[in-house]
């Protein structure tokens, strides 16, 4: 069925929930107020980094004030186990409390359920534990020999690829970068901690969650409290930010569930903001060593990416850092390899753009650098290597708009004024520099289901388990049932995250707006098949014997040659309990275009930054991206989550760094003052420009995902306009003054002379 | 300038991780000295 003409789609619509936003009505996790008053859990963390329990004695805590539970390891439910066999990470069960091992700092050892929030804080630090410490490996660097290769890595992607003879290749190139880089342990943080409401409900659950995929939680839940996943209800029509660390549930969700089953009353958890930290999954540590051999024309010949990071050891985790590496330039030899350093810290879990964030930090940064040893500007070198084809799996590529993004960029960004020799531009105290680099996302597709119902009023009704984790899902799927339908937005009503409705892939990956937005398609184009279908019966309508395949629906109503008729009027007198529709979508391993096409988003980043000639102080002067992701179906929501990718990129660049005490295992800067994100004042002119187009590989909307393709590159970029102002070359992210200063010249041969105005 | 800030960080000792500063400040120290003297 082809898709309408696009009334609304693409237009910069406001978010249909932004009143609600605004005005405290739209309903968080911890806000619900459900049937019953609600006890409050407040969870007792291990205080050691490996080791047991020796002892565990709750009785002071049970004694204070309120307090009507304290659950540990010697009186918790039996729990399911994590399958393994389950692909997804996110369904498995996920059992807390289990026995009195000590797998991290911080791991959950008690819950203390209390009456009020206030009683249940001050009884925790009661719950008496003694350990016995074991000698941890909290060390990346001391640990790193101890290497091995996963089975797969993220995404079920191989951990090795090769083609061609790298070594060879490598080996008699013209020039060549030889260079390893290290990024450091990054965290979601999302404005909303983690948080959930369990209400009992006859044998069911009731759990109001912060999640991004609703129903992995449910089969999560389930599968941990051993109860068919019908029992279990889930509840999550807003949410404050995830960035990968709500996609699957965590320790709270699931003591809160074993606390309000055990005492048949509701119970509430939030994460405090330095428990986040530890209990919600993190971006591991990496060290990336990246070899590039080329002509002297800048032709690559070899490219190599080796990734060796961080896993717990019980939680295994390999993020797929070359994966753009595989796919992003030409060169006859290749190869690429993860490997994983098994220590003794918090599982690392997917934090937005995973893979992509460090690794094109990584591998973007070696390009600077080829560009720099041939001389070479680095948006030519790029262009120059330009694939015709996937270089490792052969296939075309569906919609490769990479080239266009960096001239676009470059005639936007004035790419001409960069200086051609780092160190050389100069304003004021500041060394001003330019950078740019190359952003790629893997477009994914997951199954994905949603229903339509429209009322004999005409109001449409979409429905469906995704969410809307701040991105703007409500108002992107209004726009397609409302051109769809041909139905003004406002006669449109979104209905999300709750498992009631069907069941679709959630907010992850970049793939919740184009899955569900798919799906939603179809729905409306079935429900348009079974409307004309009624027209086509009901004699009483004025339509009703008209060519009804020449049909348009817009603004309400259905009009055939001239002839019209309110879509509400045939509904209420066809249908009186209104005509419902639902649509799906397979996932992309059973779709024919995602094994024959290469299906990726694109994008060029652009930086300039400042160094303080006399501090080696960093400052970011202005930032620029542009980016080919398809068909954009609401250009401001687009914009603003690129815009936050892009400012993302920039503080995994200069800001941010989980700093690890290798005594304890403990995240030492566990807070936002010690663990340093921007703010308003470190982000000054920032834009994003999308070029739109239409992916026909993707899907029949033809759109793409973009919330992931913004932070890509964007650090990159970032580092090489460092280089570009300063001549000093940092790897060993971030890039913080004391890495810059050491190299930066001697003060008095920078600093101006001038003629000081004594007594003026 | 330069004589001034080597006088104010006579005996400064960093640990190791912090041994920047005491050049950080040797520079801060040079560029406010010169600074106020141009009246900036």
């Amino acid at each position: 069925m082809a898709v309408n003409e696009a009334r609304t789609i693409g237009r910069p619509v406001d978010r249909v929930d932004g009143p609600l936003k605004v005005t405290g009505r739209a309903t968080y996790a911890y806000e619900h107020r459900a049937a019953g008053e609600p006890l409050y859990g407040v969870i007792v963390g291990a205080t050691i980094g490996r080791g047991r329990v020796a002892r565990i004695d709750p009785s002071r805590a049970e004694r204070s004030p309120g307090v009507r539970l304290v659950m540990t390891h010697e009186n918790a439910p039996a729990q399911g186990e994590p399958d393994p066999s389950i692909p997804s990470q996110y369904s498995r069960a996920y059992p807390v409390l289990t026995g009195p091992d000590v797998h991290h700092y911080g791991e959950p050892l008690a819950l203390v359920v209390a009456e009020t929030y206030e009683q249940a804080q001050a009884a925790a630090p009661l719950v008496d534990v003694e350990y016995a410490a074991r000698p941890g490996r909290f060390d990346f660097a001391a640990h790193r020999d101890e290497a091995y290769a996963p089975a797969v890595i993220n995404a079920q992607l191989p951990t090795d690829t090769s083609t061609g003879d790298f070594d060879a290749a490598f080996g008699s190139a013209e020039v060549t970068v030889d260079r390893r880089y290290t990024t450091p342990y990054g965290f979601s943080q999302p404005m909303e901690p983690h948080a959930c409401l369990v209400v009992p409900a006859g044998d069911e659950l009731v759990v109001y969650v912060s999640t991004q995929i609703v129903a992995e939680a449910r089969t999560a839940i389930a599968s941990t409290l051993g109860v068919e996943a019908e029992r279990i209800r889930i509840v999550s029509p807003y949410v404050g930010g995830g960035f990968g660390s709500k996609l699957g549930i965590h320790a709270e969700t699931i003591l809160a569930a074993l606390a309000a089953r055990a005492l048949d009353q509701p119970v509430k958890i939030a994460l405090t903001r330095q428990q986040v930290f530890h209990l919600v999954g993190l971006r591991p540590m990496s060290s990336q060593r990246v070899r590039l051999g080329a002509g002297r024309d800048g032709r690559l010949v070899a490219i190599g990416h080796e990734v060796t990071m961080y896993t717990s050891p019980r939680w295994e985790y390999a993020e797929q850092s070359a994966a753009s590496t595989r796919a992003l330039y030409a060169a006859p030899n290749r190869y690429t390899t993860h490997r994983l350093v098994p220590l003794d810290l918090p599982r690392g879990e997917d934090v937005r753009a995973p893979g992509d964030a460090p690794g094109l930090l990584a591998f973007e940064s070696a390009i600077d650098e080829l560009a720099f040893a041939l001389g070479m500007d680095p948006i030519e070198l790029r262009i120059r290597n330009e694939p015709t084809l996937d270089p490792e799996r052969g296939v075309p590529f569906s919609d490769r708009r990479l080239v266009d993004c960096l001239r676009e960029g470059a005639r936007r960004f004035g790419w001409e004024r960069r200086p051609a020799r780092p160190g050389t531009l100069r304003d004021g105290r500041w060394l001003v520099g330019y950078g740019v680099a190359a952003a790629m996302r893997m477009q994914f597709q997951m199954a994905s289901r949603a229903r339509v119902r429209i009322a004999p009023d005409g109001v449409a009704v979409v429905q469906s388990d995704m969410t809307d984790i701040g991105t703007g899902t409500y108002t992107i799927v209004a726009q397609v049932a409302a051109d769809a339908l041909g139905l003004p937005i406002d006669r449109v009503r979104v209905e999300l995250g709750s498992s009631d409705f069907p069941a679709g892939a959630g907010s992850g990956g970049s793939w919740g707006a184009s899955n569900t937005c798919t799906a939603v398609q179809y729905a409306c184009d079935a429900l348009r098949e079974k409307l004309l279908a009624s027209v086509q019966r009901d004699a009483r309508s004025p339509l009703h014997g008209l060519d009804l395949g020449r049909a348009e629906l817009a603004g309400g109503r259905v009009t055939v040659d001239g002839a019209s008729e309110a879509l509400a009027d045939i509904v209420a007198r066809n249908h009186p309990d209104g005509l419902a529709a639902e649509g799906e979508i397979p996932p992309m391993w059973e779709d024919p275009n995602y094994g024959a096409y290469s299906l990726h988003t694109y994008g060029a980043q652009f930086a300039e930054v400042g160094v303080d000639v006399d501090t080696a102080e960093i400052r970011l002067r202005r930032m620029l991206g542009v980016f080919a992701a398809g068909r954009i179906l609401n250009a401001k929501t687009a914009r603003s989550q690129l815009i936050g990718g892009m400012i993302w990129g920039a503080s995994m660049a200069l800001l941010e760094e989980g700093v690890v005490d290798t005594r304890s295992g403990a995240f030492v800067n566990r807070d936002l003052a010690g663990y340093l994100v921007p703010v308003h004042a470190d982000v000054p002119e920032i834009d994003a420009v999308l070029l739109d187009g239409f992916d026909d590989k993707a899907n029949v909307l033809g759109a793409k995902g973009i919330g992931e393709l913004g932070n890509c590159g964007a650090n990159a970029a970032v580092a090489n306009a460092v280089f570009n102002a300063a001549g000093v070359r940092v790897r060993d992210f971030p890039i913080t003054l004391e890495k810059v200063l050491a190299a930066l010249p001697s003060v008095e041969s920078r600093t101006p002379r001038r003629t000081p105005r004594i007594g003026a | 300038f330069e004589t001034a800030a080597d006088a104010a960080l006579a005996g400064a000792r960093g640990r190791g991780h912090n041994d920047f500063k005491i050049e950080l400040a040797r520079r801060t120290l040079r560029r406010a000295l010169a600074d106020t003297a141009l009246g900036e």
